[in-house]
């Protein structure tokens, strides 16, 4: 590693940042805990809660887990008949529980898919398996089916033309079948984990890196430095090289950490089923690759981020302000994100913060004529064009950068 | 070599802190003197190229400073007034970072490294932590990084501040040494290491250049206008009323006086020095 990169590492490596790291990390914990909180049933129909609940799920979702043909979902109607969730699930029994969290049944995205045709995604509270003969035979043909009237009246922020609805259609009826369902709580955690924690991990690295161009950092010494050779073409090089070097590490440990509490509270089982298994999408990818796709974006927002950072150092010089513009402006597009409407949906898909968002789903698609594109190719052309312009903006103003 | 300074001004908002100044260093020491606000680290800062001046030009060899860019900071070696260095740097991390940023190559500051710390005797404290050195230790560190890339322009300002006798004396000689074949300029508040260092000096008051010249030369305008003389301490308010004080140094119970003025019966003639033709230029006597 160039000897200078190498340095610039230990000035950010200091006691203060990693004590902002060790406090960071606990507070990225605080989330993950509070949504990793269930209530389940076991087999003789006593609730349990607490995060061991999702071990006791696995276990009671085991039975009912296959590849879904026609005979499958027959059998999976049977099972819901004589299962003991189906008196809670069809409100015989009272659900909601004290502290609002509500029951979590093995079957539900099974059920969430089946339903799917018919009720088209819209029953979550009481997710039943009461489809008729009919229903389950055809279920393959009215599902690729139901798409083109789920995209012409769902609310929808990016309302797509008839010929782009049936455009999505012809290729949701191409989906690959029959589906395989398994256990797969983990894999759907991972990605609501990285959407809730993503902007307390961009907090954190703007606490370490604000002050990366900041005059007001250590006393006079941007004047040694900008009195040398170098300074205003290779030291943008070297900083950002060395930052990026720090977000990767971070988001490593970051990721990691997330990984590990999924694989511990969750598990990854089931990552071999398709992604229409709980989602709305045509690609023919596992959980294993979603999940990949969504690490990889997470770690990409992070470079866009760790960029406009250095940005915002080099421009306001003043490493205070620039932390307290990230902490404002992160915690501001967090509040944003939770709302709904149709400008906040537009307005959100430039955030990198988004950039973990949708991914995949047939509500987020783009279209260049008669092509489709996801969000994820959206958010990678939308970070790389940031990349390009804080790229250029801290070259420029790095080469009529002087102190007054 | 040669810097040519021409109508250079420098304005922070409607403080003027550079006016007009035009004036000329071949290779050469020379000590910068002036009272605080007189313009001295504006001034250094412009010819390190860190600050930009209102009006002017600066030029290196003919051509403009600012428009050589990194050809021009390549030529210079430049120590601020005050600096502080990463609280997790050590002396050699720190020499590397600046080497570094200077364009030496791996190999060069394995080379220069070790021995700049030689050269400023912090080769013991080499890979201990800058934050825990003395403020003497530091300024040390920072003629070293100043020197590191072995520059044909030095520009340090208070090279000799905070440093111990031992040491202000060795600097003193190595900077008087650099100028045979270097542009040095220095700033300093200490008269006595600008006639110790180079017989160059410029004297700025107030943005503009008040003296420029030989040491000699100047002190030939005070040549028998300074005298020394004992006298009862209560004597001196009354004294003072008279003649400018340049120094008093108590003597037992009488006081030795040095003053700017006329000739008195007890007074003796003194071999006036830099000192005195600073006070002298700031006195009623030279207007």
């Amino acid at each position: 590693m160039n000897r200078f990169i190498y340095l610039e590492l230990k000035k950010i490596r200091n006691k203060n940042n990693l004590a902002i790291c060790v406090l960071f990390f606990i507070i990225i914990l605080v989330p993950l805990f509070y949504y990793a909180r269930v209530d389940v049933l076991d087999d003789k129909g006593n609730v349990h809660s607490g995060i061991g609940g999702w071990s006791i799920l696995q276990e009671r979702t085991a039975p009912v887990e296959g590849v879904m043909t026609t005979e499958y979902l027959f059998k999976m109607r049977e099972h819901y008949q004589n299962s003991v969730d189906k008196a809670f699930i069809e409100g015989e029994v009272d659900t909601e529980r004290n502290l609002g969290v509500k029951l979590e049944f093995p079957q539900n995205q099974l059920h969430w898919t089946v339903n799917f045709p018919y009720h088209r995604g819209r029953t979550t509270a009481n997710n039943d398996f009461n489809l008729t003969d009919e229903q389950i035979t055809n279920f393959y043909e009215n599902w690729g089916n139901s798409f083109y009237d789920h995209l012409s009246d769902e609310i929808n922020y990016f309302p797509y033309t008839k010929h782009q609805n049936e455009l999505i259609s012809e290729k949701m009826k191409s989906v690959q079948t029959p589906f395989t369902f398994k256990y797969n709580m983990g894999w759907q955690f991972l990605k609501i984990d990285l959407s809730w924690t993503l902007y307390i991990f961009f907090i954190f690295l703007s606490f370490v890196l604000s002050d990366s161009f900041s005059k007001d950092n250590i006393k006079g010494i941007d004047q040694i430095i900008l009195s040398t050779k170098e300074s205003r073409r290779k030291l943008i090089n070297y900083k950002v090289r060395a930052a990026c070097i720090t977000s990767t590490f971070a988001y490593l440990v970051y990721a990691g950490m997330i990984l590990i509490f999924i694989a511990i509270v969750y598990s990854f089982h089931g990552w071999d089923i398709p992604l229409q298994i709980g989602a709305k999408c045509f690609y023919s990818l596992n959980l294993l690759q979603e999940g990949i796709i969504y690490i990889l974006m997470g770690y990409f927002a992070a470079i866009v981020i760790t960029y406009c950072i250095l940005f915002l150092s080099l421009l306001l010089k003043r490493g205070r302000v620039v932390l307290a513009i990230s902490i404002i402006y992160f915690c501001n597009v967090e509040t944003y994100k939770m709302g709904t409407g149709e400008i906040i949906e537009k307005v959100n898909i430039f955030m990198p913060q988004n950039f973990v968002e949708g991914l995949l789903d047939i509500e987020n698609l783009f279209f260049v004529e008669d092509m489709i594109l996801p969000y994820v190719v959206i958010a990678l052309g939308l970070g790389l064009l940031y990349i390009s312009f804080f790229k250029i903006a801290m070259k420029l103003l790095m080469k009529n950068y002087y102190l007054q | 070599m040669e810097i040519k300074i021409n109508h250079l001004t420098r304005d922070f908002g409607r403080k003027r802190a550079l006016d007009d100044l035009t004036f000329t260093l071949p290779k050469g020491v020379y000590g910068l003197l002036g009272d605080n606000g007189a313009g001295k680290s504006t001034l250094m800062r412009i010819l390190a190229s860190i600050d930009h001046q209102s009006d002017g030009k600066v030029r290196c060899d003919g051509k403009d400073i600012f428009k050589m860019g990194q050809d021009y900071r390549n030529l210079v070696g430049y120590m601020p007034q005050d600096f502080d260095v990463y609280p997790s740097f050590t002396a050699v991390d720190f020499l590397q970072y600046i080497g570094a940023l200077k364009g030496l190559t791996k190999r060069e500051l394995a080379d220069r490294v070790p021995k700049a710390l030689e050269f400023v005797n912090l080769e013991s404290v080499a890979n201990k932590k800058v934050k825990t050195f003395s403020g003497g230790m530091k300024r040390r560190v920072g003629i070293a990084q100043a020197i590191i890339n072995d520059p044909e322009i030095l520009i340090i300002d208070e090279p000799t501040a905070g440093l111990d006798p031992n040491e202000r004396l060795r600097f003193s000689n190595i900077i008087s040494e650099m100028g045979k074949d270097k542009i040095v300029l220095f700033s300093t508040h200490i008269i006595s290491d600008i006639e110790a260092i180079t017989d160059n000096v410029i004297i700025l008051n107030q943005g503009k250049i008040q003296k420029q010249g030989k040491v000699a030369d100047l002190l030939f305008g005070v040549e028998g206008k300074v005298f020394a003389e004992e006298m009862e301490p209560e004597n001196l308010i009354e004294f003072k009323a008279q003649y400018i004080i340049v120094r008093i140094r108590q003597d037992g119970k009488r006081v030795m006086v040095r003053y700017l003025g006329e000739k008195r019966p007890q007074s003796k003639i003194c071999e006036p020095s830099l000192e005195d033709y600073y006070i002298y230029l700031g006195s009623d006597m030279h207007e």
